[in-house]
């Protein structure tokens, strides 16, 4: 095993060597552009992008250059166990990526650590065994791909996507990819067999080849259906060259949710006004068009950095003194700043919550409670404060605190007459000239109750009237989806609340639910193919999603309406699926078990299911085979003159 | 036949029973009973698509039947254990070996997986072929690469060798040198050759056995002396009438060759010129015939064109 491992090592070395260099070479300019630990969210997934694709091709090449048959034959007809033949290969593999990807990560790691004066905290370090954890991922990837002669085992990609999106924290990163690793190991070891391209022979693997493809299709499929009904619609409407002049806005009824989406701010507005009956409602319409609206934007943070997340850190925790030229960054091991001269990359020292700098006026930095992020170089927001820092007096001030139990979605947002922030279930109106003047705790001017949960309102729109604001709530983003209502409410705040609790003087001036615009079906389109999928996404979502704002909960799952037609739809699709399985298993002479599994299967995951079976369960070839023979021998007896035997 | 990983001594180094394989509606293999008794060369003959790389590539258990069984030294080709497969030795026809290995690290990577190596062997087949140990496979020319390739298989002592056509596409010296090696093998080691080829010459110098494979089916068996001894060839200016094909007892083949007919035919005696002449045949005189053409004769039978022969 150990010559067979050695003899990869060989095959690669030059290339592997020639790949660390360059890697080596590319993180050392990185480093020197910018900090390496430091780039953002999609930089960050770019570059893990990058590794997972490198492991893939490099399973995809590796195993592909065995397919030719007779190398297949050198490397498995030798006296060593299937498994000690493909643990070589992979441990092969996994030298070779320590040395590509592991060991230069690592030296670039300790590099910034020890020499370059930068803070490199502990949480940086594991990055290394995560890259190479990825990188063996898909390279397991790669290898079932190119093992078996199945393309749509492609979708097993699906697997690693969903789970790698996860913002986990610290060592818990490696719990999911562990996962991920296991499963698509097993698949590649299942699909590695002395039969090159043969079909999985254990249930156990068909089941776990299976879920991940069914789950891709449900997404393929709900795609389709998409796509098939806007050519539709666009079609239908302004003929087959109507793609480049059809207009979305101007094609949803009036009143419905996709039609309220597609409005600019003033429209949408007055569109919720006009949709209440009460006279202040009508008498608010005149003022409305000499007012100013605006919609609160996002970005929506959902998610907070979170202590020793290692990726994906949506926000930034790092300020810029452009004046005294030190860039600070923010440390989860000490929760401090750690401040570096922008030119010397020299450490200059340590702020704290207060503001305080390491040996200014005598003072230890206070450590930070909760992971902040930097909002306009000038705000640190935590989930539940917002303080505003004075870079020149070394001072950081709490401007803001939100009651227990509630957690920022947007922090201040300022737009002209108006700062605005937002929990996760209040909006809260601040006099800007609080912001500018003041230095203390800010009291806001005016609150109101969100009328559902965030995630489920999909535009704020605010206008400043004569004596009062108008709120109006478009509410309804999920509800595509099957979940929470739509319905656009508006609210009338009386200026000069200041201090009063949540709604208090809010006047709800108009209020109506908003029509679907999509029929039932087209909503419910991925419970209709397949339920089971669908919650367990649904399910997964909700325990490990990355978007705290657009996942479901396990109560919204509960309480989602389906109506009852959807219901017997689903059950008949079910039933369909289930009947095309049994026909399918039938066509190609499946017996037994197989019949069972992948009849039970299609009932199961739906349609999905069944395009899966389409495409993965091989013909029995020993009933087919009888089935030639038989009918090559009839055509013999029956049409050919009949030979003498030849045998000697 | 019942199945069995458990290797034990049988009469038979290859046993197939029923053994059918198809691709899609095509036949590779038809119900093939085959039984290689141990010892010797057991030649395979057949044309293009007979089934022969099918059923090297089922027996390995790198491909599945799609009916019946097989067995080799006694196990289950489906389920053949590493031991086993340590005492099959394989050479294929492209000889293809990992370019980037050099021939040393490849003998190392045999030599320790095989409890039977012999360095000698190895060192002796590869001073036919003039390949030195530091040089890459890459960098080898199809005749060495097929010298290495014998070499290693060779080196394990197998107690079967497989062999698909491992000639092919190599000059006379190196021909002469796979040749040389194989008697030298078959002589010392007890070892069973499987050896396909198109090469009748090689056939008729190393067989001891001779199984010819048409369209999936064994349609032959015998040594190659006795196919040789069955088979004869006879010329004719002509018949005096048309003749039914099936008139000719034993055809195999039939042809013009410089204005006479030539008929080769399976099972006649001397008496034979008196049936051709019977059927209105003139100038009646045997020929002798080569081991090459009565196989190709053989082969070709079902090929035999023309439904009425000219006069």
């Amino acid at each position: 095993m150990k010559h067979l491992m050695a003899g990869e090592l060989v095959r690669f070395r030059n290339l592997a060597l020639a790949f660390a260099l360059v890697h080596l070479i590319v993180l050392r300019i990185s480093v020197s552009i910018y900090p390496l630990f430091e780039q953002d969210a999609a930089k960050t997934s770019l570059g893990i992008l990058s590794y997972a694709l490198l492991g893939l091709l490099f399973g995809l090449y590796q195993m592909s250059t065995y397919r030719r048959p007779n190398l297949w034959a050198w490397l498995i007809h030798r006296p060593l166990p299937m498994a000690k033949i493909f643990l070589a290969l992979s441990m092969a593999a996994a030298l070779l990526a320590l040395a590509v990807v592991v060991l230069p990560i690592f030296l670039m790691t300790v590099y910034t650590d020890l020499l370059s004066g930068q803070w490199v905290d502990g949480r940086h370090y594991l990055m290394a065994p995560f890259l190479f954890g990825l990188v063996m991922a898909f390279y397991s990837l790669g290898c079932f791909i190119a093992a078996g002669t199945n393309r749509l085992a492609v979708l097993v990609g699906a697997l690693p996507i969903f789970f790698l999106t996860r913002a986990a924290v610290g060592q818990w990163i490696f719990v999911p990819l562990l996962v991920v690793l296991l499963w698509l190991g097993y698949l590649a070891f299942a699909a590695f067999g002395a039969e090159l391209g043969g079909p999985l022979r254990s249930r156990w693997a068909r089941l776990a080849a299976v879920l991940p493809i069914g789950y891709a299709l449900l997404f393929v499929l709900s795609f389709g259906i998409v796509l098939v009904r806007s050519t539709y619609i666009i079609v239908k409407e302004h003929g087959p060259l109507g793609f480049s002049t059809f207009a979305w806005n101007d094609y949803w009824e009036a009143g419905t949710l996709p039609h309220v989406e597609y409005l600019g701010a003033d429209e949408a507005l007055a569109h919720g006004l006009r949709l209440g009956d009460s006279e202040r409602s009508q008498a608010l319409l005149p003022q409305l068009a000499l007012s100013d609206v605006f919609e609160l934007p996002g970005p929506r943070f959902s998610r907070f950095p979170r202590r020793h997340q290692p990726f994906f850190v949506d926000q930034r925790h790092e300020l810029i003194d452009l004046e005294k030229e030190i860039r600070w960054t923010f440390s989860h091991d000490q929760m401090l700043f750690y401040g570096n001269g922008m030119r010397s990359g020299k450490p200059v020292g340590r702020m704290g919550l207060d503001g305080t700098v390491e040996g200014v006026g005598g003072k230890a930095p206070r450590p930070f409670h909760d992971v902040p992020f930097v909002v306009a170089n000038r705000f640190l927001v935590s989930p539940r404060q917002i303080r505003e820092l004075d870079l020149d007096r070394t001072t950081s001030d709490l401007r803001f605190e939100l009651p227990k139990d509630e957690v920022f979605t947007t922090p201040f947002v300022e737009h002209r007459s108006l700062v605005v922030a937002k929990s996760q279930t209040t909006l809260y109106l601040f006099d800007p000239r609080d912001l500018e003047l003041g230095t203390g705790l800010m009291q806001p001017q005016m609150t109101v109750a969100l009328p559902d949960v965030a995630r489920n309102i999909s535009r704020i729109l605010i206008a400043e009237m004569v004596d009062s604001y108008l709120v109006s709530f478009v509410v309804g983003s999920q509800s595509s989806r099957g979940y929470h209502g739509a319905f656009q409410r508006t609210v009338e705040l009386p200026i000069g609340g200041s201090g009063e609790p949540a709604d208090a003087g809010a006047q709800v001036v108009a209020e109506a639910p908003l029509a679907q615009g999509f029929p039932a079906w087209y909503r419910h389109r991925k419970f209709l193919l397949s339920p089971v999928l669908q919650h367990l996404h649904d399910l997964v979502w909700t325990a490990i999603g990355p978007h705290r704002d657009t996942r479901v909960t396990w109560n919204d799952i509960v309480a989602k309406p389906v109506p009852a037609a959807i219901f017997v739809g689903t059950l008949l699709i079910a039933l369909l699926s289930a009947f095309g399985a049994a026909w399918l298993a039938h066509r190609r002479h499946l017996e037994g078990r197989d019949r069972r599994f992948w009849i039970l299967l299609a009932l199961f995951l739906g349609v999905p299911g069944l395009v899966a079976f389409a495409f993965l369960a091989r013909r029995n070839e020993r009933q087919e085979a009888a089935q030639v023979e038989s009918s090559s021998r009839a055509m013999t007896l029956g049409l050919l003159p009949q030979q003498e035997s030849w045998t000697l | 036949m019942s199945k069995t990983i458990r290797s034990e001594y049988t009469e038979h180094a290859i046993e197939t029973e029923a053994l059918t394989k198809c691709y899609g509606r095509k036949l590779a293999l038809r119900n093939l009973g085959l039984r290689v008794t141990r010892g010797g060369v057991h030649a395979l003959v057949g044309s293009n698509g007979a089934g022969k790389s099918t059923l090297f590539r089922i027996l390995l258990g790198m491909l599945g039947p799609s009916h019946g069984h097989s067995r080799v030294l006694g196990v289950d080709s489906t389920e053949l254990d590493p031991d086993t497969r340590g005492r099959i030795g394989l050479v294929t026809e492209e000889h293809t070996l990992p370019g980037w290995m050099s021939v040393r690290s490849l003998m190392a990577l045999q030599r320790d997986m095989y409890r039977r190596w012999c360095r000698g062997t190895f060192d002796e087949v590869l001073g036919h072929f003039n390949v030195l140990p530091e040089q890459k496979v890459k960098q080898l020319s199809r005749g060495e690469r097929a010298g290495v390739s014998l070499a290693l298989a060779l080196a394990q002592r197998p107690e079967l060798l497989i062999l698909d056509e491992p000639t092919l596409g190599l000059d006379v010296v190196a021909k002469q040198a796979v040749l040389e090696s194989l008697l030298f093998a078959g002589e010392r080691d007890d070892c069973t050759i499987v050896y396909c080829s198109h090469q009748m010459d090689e056939i008729e110098r190393l067989a001891d056995h001779l199984m010819i494979l048409e369209a999936g089916e064994l349609v032959c068996r015998s040594s190659p002396e006795e196919l040789w001894r069955r088979v004869s060839c006879w010329t004719l200016a002509g018949f005096a009438e048309a003749v039914a094909f099936n008139a000719i007892p034993g055809l195999l083949s039939w042809r013009t060759v410089d204005d006479r007919e030539e008929v080769v035919v399976l099972d006649q005696d001397d008496s034979f010129g008196q049936c051709l002449r019977g059927l209105g045949a003139a100038d009646v005189h045997r020929r002798p015939i080569g081991f090459d053409r009565a196989v190709n004769a053989y082969l070709s039978r079902n090929h035999t064109s023309p439904s009425q022969p000219r006069n």
